[in-house]
């Protein structure tokens, strides 16, 4: 049987959920006999491949203009997308910034910082433009799977890839779903 | 086809003192038949002859739910408490709808009258007319032609010298829609949130401060000083249909004649509109007509022959509420339409239970974001679900009515909502995308 | 009550006449979910997830806590359609305000969270609406956090049917409708008892306790249930703890006696509590006191007392020290020291029997108040009072000293009007009379004709002075100029002990055990650090006689003894045996 090719990034994330998944430890041994990861944020490859992946994981949520295009990126290379813990859920922590205005936000992260001085909000065509709301994935692309968690337990990724390694659709009940 | 009365002219029951007598006139009144049928009730009749005649008469409460009037008086006087209480539910909120207004400031006796005849006929000798915060003028011509009718012993100790008496009160809203519900108008009137009971206990067993109580719109009561006088057969002669007597309609929209018409009940929407209402304006295409109110149902054109009366509106899926028509042409654009009916029920709700207070609130927004762009292709469905579970769990009729239009919209205009959410474009030019 | 049957679920179940359906699922055990329900509050039917179909032909749908049971109903409780209408009015919860688990202290212990898991959602498809709603941190003991509030009213419910405040309610209607303080005022300026039912009771975290939040969830803490001794209703509590730190105190609501009600002094200002603590004994040396040990501290009393005569030795204990240890002390003193001299160190004045029952108020049709001043004691038994006029008693009070009672009275009384209460008394039936603990001479003469016939309840302050009373240990007891002075007191204030100063002051060895520093500290010679509340266990007797058993919930420092411990200890050390 060919290995379940997954390909996973990052948005607007602490990398906490990408912990969480290191946090599998041992048994990531045995996973990796039915699973080959392709890209992700702490290898070399950064990009999920052209040719696409079985599984696309994403965690943190879409804070800004380049989350989208990663977003849409990875929705478009792969078959099933999963929503890894609160931020790519629902927005998570950061959807704490929903409460202010943007302007205010960039003011306070690039001006006002206490050890800043003559600070300017960037505007190079580069950087991505910070959306009106930090929203969760599913408000961009379809996401097919959601685990919820801050960060979801190692006991939950484990669980719901294992069974997407097996064909089903994970159900997550009891102890692997959590909100905090 | 059953011969029915058509006339150019509005066939009046309920309006036919109005804009001919001097409302702050009680002689006025007098003069045109005003109290006879309250003297022929009460030197004359006893309460049960009073209650068979308005059952025989096939009165439907006229305020929006259409219980038989008749038998919703048989209850009360039945029901065990004492005082009893007669209300007259005079907060007319219903979007479009002025027709009690009308009534109050046209003919304000015509009220005093009926309520005096309820509350003969059940036992009950007072009454309340919950009138709506913003209706000055005609709280003050109630005010006043209650003083007149007390001078002249209509209202009071013996009226017409008997041993019966009869007071009325009068209580203000305060500018909530949801006190247009009965329950939530008894708690209004005894000082609590407006926000409605359980039920059942209904109000004719369990009213005002929990004794039995009769709730009647102001257009229900205004039938019952006619029927009394001329008997319930004569109510009858009026329709065609299985309903008996008119309804006071307020036309409006895009149409040349708008206002107050009574029409027999029964007549199809497409001789309303084009008889009565006088036809579209500028000769433009009929879109759809908003039947009832704004929880009323989008009518297509194709639902046009449908007769105006509870029964057959209730098969067709809609309900002819309080007697708002809104017509409206071709240049109107569904989702702005209903932007503006969801903002109102988010706006109205009376905040009690989850699925309306979260629902219509969700609703705007969705409707909102859609109508500037932002739609999701999830969105009807969204819309669907949230309608499906108000309709079902929610704790009153404003939550079980508030969805209608939109899922009317739904089954009607789907089309033109999808170019709204999909292709981003309003085809009636309205929304700005 | 006569038995109905309904068919719930295809399953043929009983129930009784005034049954709602949830009333007869739970009887049966039958799970239905549930969120503004709370046994002991009214029903309002708001939440929408008690949702059951109700009959065959035509369908209805109704909420399960406000449908009454009728004989022969079918319900069902467990179908798919209910499965969806339950989930999605969770959702538009969820997605109603800010229900942020990540960073609530409540989470893990949370009933929305719970019926969320319940569900199995992960995630919530409708939009997020991010309205700033404000947070009132302004009470002293609580927190009220608006965005996380499901309005469910349970909290206005305690506030209204149970505390009888009624300083919550709601503002506004629909997407704007708010929890609401009096005439909206904040929380910490407002007509608020500090109760804090509503803390306990909220399902969420949007009223939270300020000093125990984010310190640990139920699961890794210890329960232990007893009951408070900061007066004679002895309310039944549970004392949060973990690793012996106690977090809060919670009223236990499977209480005979207050039934989940308790107030401030017992919740609240307990764990406020900053006094400097004994934790070992002290011995005077120069006229300072200085740390020492048990050997020494037990050597000095023992070798002191025995050379001292009966008749010149006094023994004062404390009405905060469980029935046990009275007992032993009383044997010590009697006993061991051959001394008649024994007294109360504060409480009981009045020789009125008063053990009434609290649940009788609810069912009294007249009920008088003489010189009761609630606003500092007997919270809970001013709420019953509260709830048996509201329910259509009638209340007099007389000589009445706070404002609290008078807009529930029908007649107020001064104390030479005694004979037109009399007549009232004549008039009516079932009758309870509440009586404070400090009575003049000339109501004690009247109260003591009704004394066995009428319902009567005497607030004395303090937990335990009937046990010694029964033992023949007053408070007007005649105080003497003792060489010996030998004072068991506990956790008491200053003002508790004003009236044993002078005797204090008077004695030539004085020996006194105490919790905390207090103002007879620096008069006695050797000082035994005594338990504290919560490290206290034995019976207690309250005010309607009943004998209460208190568990301890904190393991105490060591070197720190039981009271009876102590004594038998210095018995030993006399060389004889007491128990």
């Amino acid at each position: 049987m060919a290995k379940v090719k997954i390909a996973t990034d990052w948005l607007e994330s602490c990398a906490g959920c990408h912990m969480s998944i290191l946090d599998i430890d041992e048994k990531i041994v045995d996973l990796i006999k039915f699973v080959d990861i392709t890209s992700s944020p702490i290898t070399d490859l950064k990009h999920p491949p052209k040719e696409g992946v079985d599984v696309g994981i994403l965690s943190g949520g879409i804070g800004n203009s380049d989350h989208e295009k990663t977003a849409k990126e990875m929705r478009e290379r792969c078959k099933i997308l999963v929503a890894l813990g609160d931020c790519a859920v629902f927005g998570g922590i950061c959807n704490l910034r929903n409460f202010i205005p943007k302007e205010n936000i960039l003011k306070r992260g690039y001006v006002e910082t206490e050890s800043t001085t003559e600070g300017k909000v960037p505007e190079s065509g580069e950087l991505g433009k910070l959306t009106n709301q930090v929203s969760g994935v599913n408000m961009i692309v379809k996401v097919d799977i959601f685990i919820p968690g801050c960060p979801p337990s190692a006991d939950s990724i484990y669980y719901s890839l294992t069974e997407l390694v097996n064909g089903r659709i994970p159900v997550l009940e009891g102890k692997l779903l959590h909100y905090d | 086809m059953v011969h029915y009365i058509l006339q150019r002219e509005e066939t009046k029951i309920v309006l036919s003192n109005i804009g001919v007598i001097d409302p702050e006139s009680i002689e006025d009144y007098i003069a045109n038949d005003g109290y006879v049928a309250l003297g022929k009730v009460i030197e004359g009749m006893e309460p049960e002859e009073v209650i068979e005649i308005i059952k025989r008469s096939n009165l439907l409460g006229r305020g929006g739910a259409a219980f038989p009037t008749g038998i919703k008086w048989e209850f009360t006087r039945g029901a065990r408490g004492e005082p009893k209480y007669i209300i007259a539910n005079a907060d007319e909120s219903e979007p479009g709808t002025f027709k009690d207004r009308a009534i109050l400031e046209g003919d304000p006796h015509r009220i005093i009258e009926a309520m005096a005849i309820a509350g003969y006929a059940v036992g009950s000798n007072i009454g309340y007319i919950y009138i709506r915060g913003e209706y000055k003028l005609a709280a003050d011509r109630i005010k006043r032609a209650i003083k007149q009718a007390l001078e002249l012993g209509f209202l009071g100790e013996n009226v017409f010298d008997s041993d019966f008496h009869f007071d009325i009160k009068i209580h203000k809203g305060a500018g909530a829609y949801i006190c247009g519900e009965e329950t939530a108008l008894i708690e209004s009137i005894e000082g609590k949130r407006g926000e409605p009971r359980l039920k059942p206990p209904y109000p004719p067993t369990h009213g005002l401060w929990g004794k039995p109580t009769v709730v009647n719109n102001v257009e229900t009561l205004a039938n019952i000083p006619p029927i009394i006088r001329n008997g319930p057969e004569w109510f009858k002669v009026f329709s065609p249909g299985r309903c008996a007597g008119t309804k006071v309609y307020i036309i409006l929209g895009n149409v040349n004649n708008r206002g107050l018409m009574e029409v027999p009940i029964g007549i199809p929407l497409r001789d309303v509109i084009d008889i009565y209402g006088g036809g579209i304006q500028g000769n433009k295409k009929f879109k759809l007509a908003q039947v009832g109110g704004t929880s009323g149902a989008f009518i297509p054109e194709t639902m046009l022959d449908v007769p105006m009366d509870y029964y057959c509106m209730r098969d067709g899926g809609a309900s002819l509420g309080s007697g708002a028509l809104l017509i409206c042409d071709e240049t109107n654009c569904v989702v702005n339409l209903l932007k503006s009916i969801t903002h109102f029920f988010d706006y109205e709700s009376c905040g009690k239970c989850v699925p309306c207070r979260a629902g219509t609130r969700k609703m705007y927004s969705i409707i909102e974001r859609i109508s500037s762009g932002g739609g999701f292709g999830t969105d009807i469905s969204m819309l669907t679900e949230i309608s499906k579970t108000m309709i079902e769990t929610s704790f009153c009729g404003l939550g079980k009515a508030a969805p209608v239009p939109t899922l009317s919209a739904i089954e009607h205009f789907k089309e033109e909502i999808d170019n709204h959410i999909i292709d981003k474009r309003c085809p009636a030019g309205v929304c700005k995308l | 009550m006569t038995e109905i049957t309904l068919n719930i679920d295809g399953k043929e179940v009983k129930g009784e006449m005034r049954d709602t359906i949830l009333d007869v699922c739970e009887k049966n055990e039958i799970d239905i979910p549930t969120l503004c329900h709370f046994k002991g509050l009214s029903d309002i039917g708001v939440c929408r997830m008690c949702i059951v179909e109700i009959g065959e032909k035509r369908v209805a749908i109704d909420s399960a806590c406000t449908s009454k049971a009728v004989d022969g109903m079918i319900v069902k409780t467990d179908t798919e359609k209910l499965y969806n209408l339950r989930r999605t009015n969770l959702e538009l919860i969820l997605a109603e305000r800010n229900h942020f688990c990540m960073f609530c202290e409540m989470s893990g212990d949370c009933e929305l969270q719970d019926l969320a898991y319940y569900f199995k959602l992960d995630n919530i498809r409708y939009p997020l609406l991010f309205s700033k709603l404000p947070v009132d941190a302004s009470h002293k003991y609580i927190v009220i956090d608006h965005n996380r509030c499901i309005l469910c009213g349970r909290c206005i419910r305690f506030c209204d049917e149970i505390e009888v405040c009624h300083t919550l309610d709601f503002r506004e209607r629909g997407s704007q409708k708010m929890l609401n303080i009096d005439l909206n005022s904040s929380f910490g300026k407002s007509t608020c008892t500090s109760c804090g039912g509503c803390m306990q009771i909220c399902p969420t975290g949007a009223i939270f306790d300020k000093r125990s939040s984010y310190v640990g969830r139920s699961d890794e803490c210890k329960i232990t249930k007893t009951f408070c001794s900061e007066c004679r209703v002895g309310c039944g509590i549970e004392v949060v703890t973990k690793s012996n730190q106690i977090l809060r105190i919670n009223g236990d609501f499977d209480s005979e006696v207050n039934r989940g009600l308790i107030c401030d002094k017992g919740r609240f200002i307990p764990l406020y509590d900053r006094r400097k603590r004994y934790l070992k004994p002290m011995v005077s040396k120069n006229g300072k006191l200085i740390e020492s040990d048990w050997e020494e501290a037990s050597k000095l009393i023992v070798e002191t007392l025995e050379k001292i005569d009966g008749k010149d030795i006094m023994g004062i204990i404390s009405p905060r020290v469980p029935t046990e240890g009275i007992s032993t002390f009383k044997k010590f003193i009697n006993n061991l020291c051959e001394s008649e001299n024994i007294g109360m160190l504060h409480g009981q004045i009045t020789t009125i029997e008063g053990e009434g029952s609290l649940n009788k108020i609810l069912e009294s049709d007249l009920i008088i108040v003489i010189e009761a001043d609630f606003s500092n004691n007997y919270k809970v038994i001013r709420s019953l009072i509260k709830r048996a006029v509201i329910n259509g008693s009638s209340l007099i009070l007389v000589n009445s000293k706070d404002d609290s009672l008078s807009p529930f009275s029908k007649l107020l009384f001064s104390d030479d009007e005694l004979d037109k209460v009399d007549d009232e008394i004549n008039k009516t039936k079932k009758i309870s009379i509440i009586f404070n603990h400090k009575i003049s001479e000339g109501i004690e003469k009247w109260l003591s004709k009704y004394e066995g016939k009428l319902n009567l309840i005497g607030l004395i302050p303090d937990p335990n002075s009937l046990g010694a009373f029964r033992m023949g240990i007053k408070r007007d007891f005649k105080p003497i100029k003792a060489k010996g002075l030998f004072i068991i007191a506990v956790d008491e204030r200053d003002e508790m002990l004003k009236g044993v100063i002078e005797i204090a002051k008077m004695a030539d060895f004085f020996v006194l055990q105490t919790s905390y520093e207090n103002v007879l500290s620096k008069e006695a010679d050797v000082i035994i650090p005594a338990l504290i509340w919560s490290e206290r266990y034995g019976n207690y007797i309250n005010l309607e006689g009943k004998t209460l058993k208190m568990n301890r919930s904190i393991t105490p420092p060591p070197e720190i003894k039981e009271c009876w411990g102590i004594m038998i200890h210095l018995a030993e050390k006399m060389g004889k045996i007491i128990y």
